[in-house]
C-alpha cells in the first residue's frame, strides 16, 4: 500500500547516509524505516486485552491492571455476584498521575457500569456495556478497585480493557 | 513469571509492541518495545480450613482455621479472621496463625464455609451436615 512511499523514501534516506559523516544514524533510521515496512500492517492489528480481577478483598485497594509501556484504556466495568449491595470504586493513575477517582459509590454508578460479570464477559447476556474512556498512556497505567460490601462474602469482578502500542 | 511487590503477588507478563521501537545501543538495531503488564494473581497470605467434611445433625465438628502463605507456608501471625456460612458471620482470632472453631447445624444440607480477612485469599470448605 505505502511500500510505494516508503522505498523512494529508503532510498533517499541511503543517499544522505553515503554524503553524511554520522552512518550509523542514518543507518538507523534506515533500519527503522525498513522495519515499519515489515511491521506495516501490524499496526491494523492493535489487539484489545482484557485483565480481569476476581476476589472478596474489600476495604482496600487492589491493582487490576498495573503496566509499564504505552497504549489507551479502552474501558473499565465491575460487576459483584452478591445479594447485598457492594460499592466499587475505581481509581485511575496514567504516566504516574492520578487522573480519576471515584469519590463514592454515586459517582461509579454515573460512570461505570454495574453489572454481573460472568466468568467469560465476551458470552455474557446480563446486558453489560462497557463505557467508552479511550485513555492514552505514555509510560505507565494503573487501573485499581476498591470494594465495600455489609456482608462478608462477596465476590467482585472488576475488568480493565486497553490497548498497547 | 510471578513477582511479589508488598503484599500482593502478581503475574508479571511481557507484550512486544507491534507498532514502537527502541534503539538497541549493544546491537546497533531497532528492536520492538516490550511493555510490561502486571496483573493481581494472588495476595501473599490466604487462610485454609482444615477439618472434617462431614457431620450430622446438631453435632458439632471442630475446623482449625491456619494463615498460610501463598505457596502454602504456615506463618505464624496473628490476625482476626470472619468465618462465614449461609449468612451467618463470625470473628475468629487467630493466634500464631491458628484458630479453632466448632461448627454446628441443626438442619441437613451442603454448607459452603468461608475464612477471610483482610488482604489475604479466603479459605474454603464444604461440609456436609447429614440426617
Amino acid at each position: 500500500m505505502s511500500s510505494g512511499l516508503i522505498a523512494p523514501l529508503l532510498g533517499l534516506l541511503y543517499q544522505i547516509g553515503q554524503r553524511g559523516d554520522s552512518a550509523s544514524t542514518t543507518g538507523g533510521a534506515l533500519a527503522r524505516l525498513a522495519w515499519l515496512v515489515n511491521k506495516q500492517d501490524a499496526f491494523k492489528d492493535k489487539t484489545p486485552y482484557i485483565a480481569k480481577n476476581t476476589s472478596t478483598a474489600r476495604g482496600s485497594w487492589v491493582d487490576v491492571v498495573n503496566i509499564s509501556g504505552s497504549g489507551y484504556l479502552t474501558s473499565v466495568a465491575a460487576g459483584a455476584s452478591d445479594t447485598d449491595p457492594v460499592g466499587i470504586r475505581f481509581r485511575i493513575v496514567i504516566d504516574g498521575v492520578e487522573k480519576f477517582i471515584s469519590e463514592n459509590e454515586v459517582a461509579e454508578g454515573m460512570i461505570f457500569e454495574r453489572a454481573y460479570i460472568p466468568d467469560h464477559p465476551m458470552f455474557s447476556d446480563s446486558g453489560l456495556r462497557l463505557p467508552a474512556l479511550n485513555m492514552r498512556f505514555k509510560t505507565s497505567l494503573q487501573v485499581q478497585r476498591y470494594a465495600t460490601c455489609e456482608s462478608s462474602i462477596s465476590d467482585i469482578c472488576v475488568i480493565a480493557v486497553y490497548q498497547l502500542d | 513469571m510471578l513477582e511479589q511487590i508488598g503484599d500482593v503477588i502478581y503475574k508479571v507478563e511481557e507484550v512486544e509492541s507491534a507498532g514502537r521501537v527502541v534503539f538497541d545501543e549493544a546491537t546497533e538495531e531497532f528492536k520492538p518495545f516490550v511493555h510490561t503488564v502486571r496483573t493481581h494473581h494472588c495476595f501473599a497470605r490466604k487462610l485454609a480450613i482444615k477439618g472434617n467434611t462431614s457431620t450430622t445433625i446438631n453435632t458439632p465438628l471442630t475446623l482449625t482455621v491456619r494463615l498460610l502463605d501463598w505457596e502454602g507456608n504456615p506463618l505464624d501471625e496473628s490476625l482476626e479472621a470472619r468465618i462465614a456460612a449461609r449468612g451467618n458471620t463470625v470473628t475468629l482470632q487467630l493466634e500464631n496463625g491458628v484458630g479453632e472453631l466448632d461448627f454446628v447445624s441443626p438442619i441437613a444440607g451442603t454448607f459452603k464455609i468461608e475464612a477471610q480477612a483482610d488482604r489475604c485469599d479466603e479459605g474454603l470448605l464444604e461440609v456436609v451436615v447429614n440426617e
